[in-house]
């Protein structure tokens, strides 16, 4: 009697499990071609673009060769081949190719680029690029400056904690102070079992420059992060749930009040906040099915997209209502599992997780 | 013992059958806005365009008005019972001029003219235009004959023949292939209250009926609520927008249609318009069905629109083994809402809606 009613238990669960993650699936999503006007792949990246930040004068600096620490068995053995690297990009000048960045001679060895951020002064116009790590041990958070004449990083600090679980993204919010997200718990392929059984074990954590803490805990889908443009609000991607949570930043210890969540509609990756029209533009992934086939056979397409979120709302609460658009769609025959998008003055880059970047011009 | 396995296979074929309506009603999906370019409204169409079929020259006719009740109890809009059946003209070669309404023949007003799919035939010899019209009579189904005569017209139709045959139960849409021969769609086998059984069922009840020179109809082929229809090259295509799914036909050379393929294109494809020049198929589409139900039922809930470019990338002798999907315009509602029918002519688009407006759009993107 007891075992029926903990099989029932059981398989109520898993139905319930199957009904939140099959929206995120896909399995019938199409990736429908459709452009904003002429697009091309950006030379010479091919082992992928995962993540962008971009400066407000239009220079992009691009994660490149992502090794995910996942189920390495069922992934296609050439990821375990690709090479991290940091490239810029100049909106300025885009006919001219993606240029790879000089690494700090620390971490030429030991480099598997993740979330990227920057901070800029502004007066100095000195630059720190921040970066994910996934060391070969745990996850750091490397705090580089930016030399343009040289066009290297030189390393300030790496920044490790107990508190870094599995880290994804990175946010900047001064010279030395930055949000790190922690998408999950487990390595390897228990990280399957925690996605499909739902396991809240993803937070965000807030380093000051000194001391680290707990801002966000217990939530599972935890991914990618960006700040409004007056620097008081977080948003917050959860990607099977497809929503992006907003909070509210504490200005005296940059703790996290949770406002509202908006619905995307979509498994959404990272998450770009443009200043100047306060739209929130992010990469997506219509199918996680054909993901998960792309990720064990690099050759097999899987489609993108990218998602721009319009307010509508009032000033006290931009995002109350907004509109959803989409500038960009593809099957993956250009670019496949777009993971980030930027917008810069009528143009677009988009990133991938493990292929191509591509620039697009925005004539509509 | 029995009856519990008996039990359970039954609840796993109810449940199964209800995961395929669920994915009909599309409340998993969520619609993105892009438009080709600049788009607006064209005056005066404001009772639907459900239909568009584009002559030699550029002229475009849509059929307006479609009342679309077929049960007192399926809960349309009763705004539209009021609709009133036009066919308009819209010149692509003059776009900032609108739509205008065509004159009709006496006899074709009122309870007699409930439009819905319509195809031209040009016959080269005399330089005449045939317009053929699925209307909706209100005792039967039939399909209106009309010639049009650019030069001496004065923008009228004169109505030829009105076709009845005991095979035409539930028309939706007309395929032309002579001035004297055409294939028709049964959307359903219904045409009163028992139709929403067929729709909840997901029945294979509907079918293609061939009406020959000779006279008389011939079902040539039974599908999943088959649509729309339109030809190309010695082949047949047929729309379902319920099954989301485009149907390709070799057409025999005595009329009857061999199935070659079942293509999903992932949403509810409506009205087709074969490309003159590329071959390529476009459609007018309904993305999220429960989105496009609501909108019946209240005309002022908006729909989701979409148009979708079909491009057969197979061999020469089998092109529509595999194909790639573009998405042209994809709208929430705000500006069109259940985009049911497309005309394209060089990079202008025309969008026809089931009980709302006609919407032109410049394509600055080349998709």
């Amino acid at each position: 009697m007891i075992l029926k009613a903990i099989v029932l238990l059981i398989a109520l669960f898993a139905l319930q499990r199957v009904w939140q993650l099959s929206p995120g699936f896909g399995i019938h999503s199409k990736g429908y071609i459709h452009r904003p006007g002429p697009c091309r792949t950006v030379k010479p990246i091919q082992t992928g673009s995962e993540d962008i930040t971009l400066t407000d004068n239009g220079i992009a600096f691009i994660s490149s060769g992502l090794r995910l620490n996942l189920c390495k068995q069922l992934f296609d053995k050439k990821i375990q081949q690709f090479t991290g690297r940091i490239y810029k990009f100049n909106f300025n000048d885009p006919a001219h190719a993606a240029v790879e960045v000089a690494l700090p001679r620390e971490l030429e060895k030991d480099f598997n680029p993740h979330g990227v951020s920057h901070w800029k002064d502004a007066s100095s116009d000195e630059l720190w690029l921040f970066v994910v790590n996934h060391r070969k041990d745990n996850d750091n958070v490397e705090v580089m400056k930016y030399n343009h004449e040289l066009n290297s990083l030189s390393l300030v600090r790496s920044v490790q904690s107990t508190m870094f679980t599995s880290v994804n993204d990175i946010l900047a919010v001064g010279p030395k102070s930055f949000y790190a997200s922690n998408d999950g718990y487990f390595h390897g392929c228990l990280r399957s079992l925690e996605v499909v059984v739902g396991l809240a074990l993803g937070s965000v954590v807030f380093f000051d420059g000194v001391t680290a803490s707990l801002v966000v805990q217990r939530q599972s889908d935890l991914n990618s992060m960006a700040l409004s443009e007056d620097g008081t609000r977080l948003f917050l991607t959860k990607t099977f749930e497809q929503q992006i949570n907003i909070f509210n930043i504490s200005k005296e210890n940059g703790n996290l009040m949770f406002d509202r969540a908006i619905d995307v509609g979509v498994s959404i990756d990272n998450i770009y906040a443009d200043p100047v029209s306060e739209d929130l533009w992010l990469g997506a992934h219509s199918s996680m099915y054909l993901l998960s086939q792309h990720m064990t056979n690099l050759d097999a397409k899987a489609p993108s997209k990218v998602v721009r979120v319009h307010p509508l709302g009032l000033e006290a609460d931009r995002f109350e209502s907004y509109e959803l658009h989409s500038p960009f769609g593809d099957d993956g025959r250009l670019i496949s599992r777009s993971s980030s998008a930027v917008y810069y003055q009528e143009q677009m880059l988009v990133g991938s997780i493990s292929d191509t970047l591509v620039f697009c011009d925005i004539i509509v | 013992m029995i009856w519990k396995c008996v039990l359970l296979l039954v609840v796993a074929v109810v449940m199964q059958h209800c995961y395929k309506l669920a994915l009909i009603m599309g409340y998993h999906k969520t619609v993105y806005a892009h438009w080709p370019g600049k788009c607006h409204s064209v005056h005066p169409v404001l009772q639907g365009s459900e239909d568009i079929a584009l002559s030699e020259d550029n002229l475009a006719f849509i059929s307006s008005g479609l009342r679309i009740q077929v049960c007192d109890l399926d809960g349309i809009d009763p705004r539209n019972n009021e609709f009133v059946g036009r066919i308009y003209l819209f010149d692509f070669n003059n776009p900032e001029a609108g739509a205008s309404e065509m004159i009709l023949p006496k006899g074709m007003m009122g309870p007699t003219f409930n439009p819905h799919g319509i195809d031209t035939w040009f016959d080269s010899a005399t330089g005449r235009v045939y317009l053929f019209v699925v209307n909706h009579r209100a005792d039967e189904e039939t399909v209106e004959l009309f010639t049009f005569d650019r030069k001496n017209s004065n923008n009228s139709l004169a109505h030829v023949r009105t076709y009845r045959e005991p095979e035409f139960r539930s028309l939706n849409d007309v395929l032309a292939v002579s001035s004297e021969e055409f294939y028709v769609t049964n959307d359903g086998y219904f045409r009163n209250c028992w139709k929403t059984l067929e729709f909840l069922f997901l029945l294979k009840w509907s079918s293609i009926v061939h009406v020959t020179q000779e006279g008389g109809g011939e079902i040539v082929a039974t599908g999943h609520a088959l649509n729309s229809l339109g030809k190309s090259s010695g082949l047949v295509f047929a729309t379902s927008p319920v099954g989301r799914f485009l149907n390709v036909y070799k057409r025999n050379d005595d009329g009857t249609l061999l199935l070659r393929h079942s293509i999903d294109v992932g949403t509810g494809i409506d009205n087709i318009f074969v490309h003159p020049h590329t071959m390529d198929l476009w459609f007018g589409a309904h993305p999220i069905g429960h989105a496009f139900l609501e909108h019946t039922t209240n005309l002022d809930t908006p729909a989701p629109s979409q148009v979708i470019r079909l491009h057969p990338t197979g061999e020469q002798d089998d092109p529509f083994s595999s194909v790639e999907l573009f998405e042209l315009f994809s709208d929430s509602g705000k500006l069109i809402s259940a985009s049911s029918s497309v005309a394209v002519s060089g990079n202008r688009l025309l969008i026809g809606s089931l009980l709302q407006k006609l919407v032109y759009c410049e394509m600055t993107v080349p998709n």
